[in-house]
């Protein structure tokens, strides 16, 4: 009962705070954000300092009470202290990572001290995820990537961020509640499963040319960044040769489109999932692909960005907006 | 399998640090086997930590719990509850210690740490244990920052530093709160039962029982007068009177003991005012129900009251130190005995009214029957050569001066004084007469009570303390129970007159320090070696002493004794208390201190940029003003190739900054003249622009 009560309070208190404060990209933590409160802890501490002094008072122990005394006026400083570990600190949402329906996506957070004050184990947690402390000294800078779980495709928001801290006694909690301005892509749960439909692949009259990105060795040519990793001739490097990537080169046309008609037995989600795996799987071959769905055309490429442009196009497949 | 909570290192080492520190005040408390308890369960957790053992299973948990559980009941025997308490609170923290898994089980075991920790002060309550106290809490504390620190930072002195800062910012708030906070009475009764015994007189007296009481130099109780200090042959500190004997032993009768408070009339005429001395007493805990007063106490606490033989008494045992103020009439001062009114049914009155004034000093006060008789009362026989040596001197002497200046020769000439009396037995009071005659003031008090007794003088045994050590930093007046000594009364002339045997056998009991009179003696200080070599009462050593003493007895009076003090004290700072004050006073004092701690702690200055940054930001202060100011992100070279644009006759300057900049900033050229080139150069250009 009383349990549940303590629940609907403190989910009314959670909106309450963040009805206070409007999604943002960076802000500076101070009085207006910052709560306190005493924390499980710090109220036994109290129920201790009572027993205290009733010793000291049946008793008549002046020295007793000298303690009690000293304690609480050490829980009292503690106030401050807990409140001065959270106050003054600049916290900058940086960027959300892309990551795939079910896994976590990541969040780059910064944090900040400009004070010549040190902050002491500090702890993060997204709203429905799991706890990590850090600690930040003064004048330091730090970005952390925070990670919280995925459920569905699409835009995914970042979820309120929980900042607490029981430093430096664990009497006190001092926490605030944030809505960061960021959010990320989440691409569609790749599904293995269908086959290309094999004679629609070629919409290219060219004739067979040697084409870079097949799948016949040809030899290694130096890495550049932004060169797929998986390419990476991983034995020569080990070697001692620098880092190189395989080259390989296609000898065919094979120029491979991925078509929403494919499936049509499956629904929307599934055939979203299976189109890419699908483009994953021609990534990984190095094989240029298209996309061509419903009110979305990309011609066949390969690399990095167009795996991404992608990706795009399917995790916002019939949703609104965009990043 | 429960998710074990690693402790760090610094952790786990303040913890340690903490529970040793707790624990070595309990060492005379605590059983030995929780003692060994204490050692296992530190050496297993220590064991556990380095990776050399595992948590205890559960079954060996639940088995040292049974074990102590039953260990403890065992212990209740003895009936020391304060200590079977303090046991069960270490014992619960030693177990806690082997099965630490989670953060929660460590702050149980700091907690507890903290209880034990103020616990320590029912036991021990001197300066130096104050301070060990301060310290064991600092270290607790350091501890439990360690707890909520995260673990990988790990630095050692760190913790102990912030916690002596969390202190130093508490003690300011915890004075205001020591000396506001309403000390209140006892929520219930509570036995203070330490387990400790006391040394200090008993109530009863049989020729030895002093003895024991030389061995010891513990304070009984300490003393500062408002005005002057009596002489050493008035400090006859009177605790109790004893008035039966049964051959061996000297008791309180009943009747004396019970006889309800009396009110005392002075005699008006021949009081001299200068014979009054007013006086405060913390006296330590004896365990008896008697108070020590100078004789003759005419005023005195509410809480006490007076038996018919002049001595304080108080309803409760005293468990714990006390202090009260008494207002003593020495000398020729006499108390109307006759009117002594016995009020059986009324409650104790108060001192202070009890002070009346009789119509006239010239009715000589009388026994009552029943009183002659108590005063009178000797066994039935025995000591036949002492009772026909009282009827002879009688006879020979006449009266009862004459009689009891025979007394006194008779023991000046004959009697030695010892601390090691020879046993006596059989006729205790003939074999010491006639064979040994050697004996302490117990024995020459006998004595004379019963050699008066026999001769039909009224007379009875006073036990109390003489004399006390006068410490001349604070003209306070230490009794230590060495000092404890017992002397006779007996009734002449309407009035009790005090006599001391001891004085004339050994007049120098009374001239002298009781340590320098007693040092030659075996039995002297047995117990107290340092006291008894005497290092302590010569030259500087004794002044450090007396200093130490001095600061001894403030602490007693203004910290251990507070409670009393209280309300007199709170009265000289603010006039009459009232509750508003009271806030205001607590609230004003916490409010400006918590203040300056926040803003410490809050509005610590942002740090300073470095000189380069500064010298830029003057610059930009000028450049402010035309709206010229380096915009963000601009490097600095680019942002003096657009100043030069704006000021050509500063283009060389520029130019020249630009470059000293990039080769401090980047080329890691970072030596001094640069730095000043680079400055002057800024300053030059604000000039410049200025005067533009």
């Amino acid at each position: 009962m009383i349990g549940l009560f303590q629940q609907k309070l403190k989910r009314a208190f959670f909106r309450w705070s963040l009805r206070r404060s409007p999604r943002q990209r960076e802000l500076i933590l101070s009085q207006k954000r910052i709560y306190i409160m005493p924390s499980r802890a710090g109220f036994t501490f109290l129920v201790m300092l009572l027993v205290m002094l009733v010793l000291g008072i049946n008793f008549q122990n002046n020295l007793i009470f000298a303690v009690t005394f000293l304690l609480g006026s050490l829980f009292v400083v503690a106030i401050l202290h807990t409140y001065a570990n959270l106050s003054g600190m600049r916290i900058q949402f940086v960027r959300g990572h892309p990551c795939f329906a079910g896994e976590q996506a990541g969040f780059d957070l910064c944090f900040s001290s400009k004070q010549q004050r040190d902050y002491e184990s500090i702890q993060l947690r997204w709203q429905h995820g799991t706890s990590s402390s850090f600690d930040l000294a003064a004048n330091q800078t730090r970005e952390l990537r925070l990670y919280q779980p995925t459920q569905q495709r699409g835009i995914h928001k970042a979820e309120a961020l929980l900042i607490e801290t029981f430093y430096p006694l664990g009497l006190f909690r001092a926490w605030t509640w944030m809505e960061a301005d960021l959010s990320t892509l989440v691409y569609p749960r790749p599904i293995e499963g269908g086959q290309l439909p094999g004679s629609s692949v070629s919409h290219s009259g060219k004739q067979a040319s040697e084409q870079a990105g097949g799948e016949d060795f040809s030899g290694l040519e130096q890495f550049q960044t932004g060169m797929s990793l998986k390419r990476v001739a991983w034995k020569q490097y080990a070697r001692g040769q620098g880092l190189h990537v395989k080259h390989y080169v296609e000898l065919t046309d094979n120029q491979c489109w991925l078509c929403w008609e494919f499936w049509p037995e499956l629904d929307v989600e599934a055939r979203l999932s299976r189109l890419t795996w699908w483009v994953l799987q021609l990534d990984r071959k190095g094989q240029p692909y298209g996309l061509r769905m419903p009110g979305i055309e990309i011609e066949p490429q390969r690399g990095e960005t167009h795996r991404l442009n992608v990706l795009e196009a399917l995790a916002c497949f019939e949703q609104q907006g965009g990043l | 399998m429960k998710p074990v909570y690693q402790l760090t290192r610094s952790s786990m080492i303040w913890l340690v640090g903490s529970i040793v520190l707790v624990l070595i005040p309990f060492l005379p408390v605590l059983p030995l086997w929780l003692i060994v308890l204490a050692i296992v369960s530190l050496g297993w957790r220590l064991l556990v930590h380095i990776g050399r053992m595992n948590f205890p299973h559960w079954s060996v948990r639940l088995g040292l719990l049974l074990g102590v559980l039953i260990a403890l009941l065992w212990e209740l025997r003895s009936g020391a509850t304060m200590s079977i308490l303090v046991a069960l609170l270490v014992a619960s923290f030693l177990l806690k210690l082997t099965e630490m898994y989670q953060r929660r089980d460590a702050l149980v075991v700091l907690y507890v740490a903290f209880l034990l920790c103020a616990c320590s002060f029912l036991f021990y309550q001197n300066i130096l244990m104050a301070f060990y106290g301060l310290l064991c809490l600092i270290v607790i504390t350091a501890c439990l920052n360690t707890v909520y620190r995260s673990q990988q930072n790990s630095d050692l002195w760190r913790p102990l530093r912030r916690s002596v800062v969390l202190y130093l910012q508490a003690i300011p708030v915890m004075l205001v709160l020591f000396l506001i906070f309403p000390r209140i009475d006892p929520l219930w009764q509570v036995d203070l039962d330490t387990g400790k015994a006391y040394t200090g007189l008993s109530d009863s007296m049989a020729p030895g029982d002093v003895s024991k009481l030389t061995r010891s130099a513990e304070i009984a109780f300490r003393v500062s007068f408002d005005g002057e200090v009596p002489p050493a042959n008035l400090r006859y500190w009177r605790g109790l009177t004893m008035d039966q004997f049964d051959g061996h032993r000297w008791t309180r009768s009943e009747s004396s003991v019970n006889a309800g408070p009396v009110i005392v009339h002075l005699s008006l005429p021949d009081t001299p005012p200068d014979t009054d001395y007013q006086y405060q007493i913390i006296m330590e805990p004896s365990g008896q129900r008697w108070r020590y007063a100078l004789d003759r106490p005419i005023s005195y606490p509410a809480s006490m009251m007076m038996l018919p033989d002049f001595t304080l008494q108080s309803p409760e045992q005293l468990q714990q130190r006390i202090q009260y103020s008494v207002l003593s009439r020495t000398g020729k001062s006499r108390v109307d005995m006759s009117r002594t009114v016995k009020s059986r049914a009324g409650k104790p009155r108060a001192g202070k009214s009890g002070i009346g004034k009789s119509g006239s000093g010239s009715v000589k006060a009388q026994l009552s029957r029943s009183q002659r008789q108590r005063y009178l009362q000797l066994p039935v026989n025995g000591n036949d050569k002492a009772r026909q040596l009282a009827q002879r001197w009688l006879v020979e002497q006449g009266n009862t001066p004459a009689f009891v200046k025979q007394m006194m020769q008779s023991f000046a000439s004959d009697f030695s004084y010892t601390l090691q009396p020879p046993r006596l037995t059989g006729d205790r009071i003939d074999q010491f007469l006639f064979q040994t005659r050697q004996g302490f003031c117990g024995h020459f008090a006998s004595a004379s009570v019963f050699l008066l007794r026999s001769a039909g003088i009224p007379a009875r045994i006073v036990g109390g303390y003489q004399g006390g050590e006068l410490n001349p930093v604070d003209g306070s007046l230490t009794v230590r129970q060495y000092e404890a000594h017992a002397w006779l009364e007996y009734w002449f002339n309407g009035d009790w007159q005090r006599l001391d045997p001891t004085s004339v056998v050994a007049p120098s009991r009374l001239d002298q320090a009781a340590d320098q009179l007693f040092s030659s003696q075996e039995g002297f200080l047995a117990d107290a070696a340092l006291m008894r070599s005497g290092i302590l009462s010569r030259g500087w050593l004794k002044q450090i002493r007396q200093q130490y003493d001095s600061v001894n007895y403030s602490w007693h009076r203004w910290v251990l004794n507070y409670h009393q003090q209280q309300n007199g004290f709170l009265q000289r700072l603010l006039g009459e208390v009232t509750a508003l004050k009271l806030i205001i006073f607590l609230l004003m004092p916490a409010a400006i201190m918590l203040t300056v701690v926040a803003l410490n702690l809050l509005y610590r200055r942002r740090s300073r940029p470095d000189p380069l940054t500064r010298a830029l930001n003057t610059l930009n202060r000028q450049l402010q003003g035309r709206n010229l100011q380096r915009r963000r992100g601009e490097t600095v070279g680019s942002f003096c190739q657009r100043l030069s644009g704006q000021f050509p006759q500063l283009s060389t300057e520029l130019k020249q900054l630009a470059g000293c900049y990039e080769k401090i900033c980047y080329e890691g050229d970072e030596s001094s003249a640069l730095e000043k080139d680079f400055i002057a150069k800024v300053n030059y250009c604000c000039r410049q622009i200025r005067h533009q």
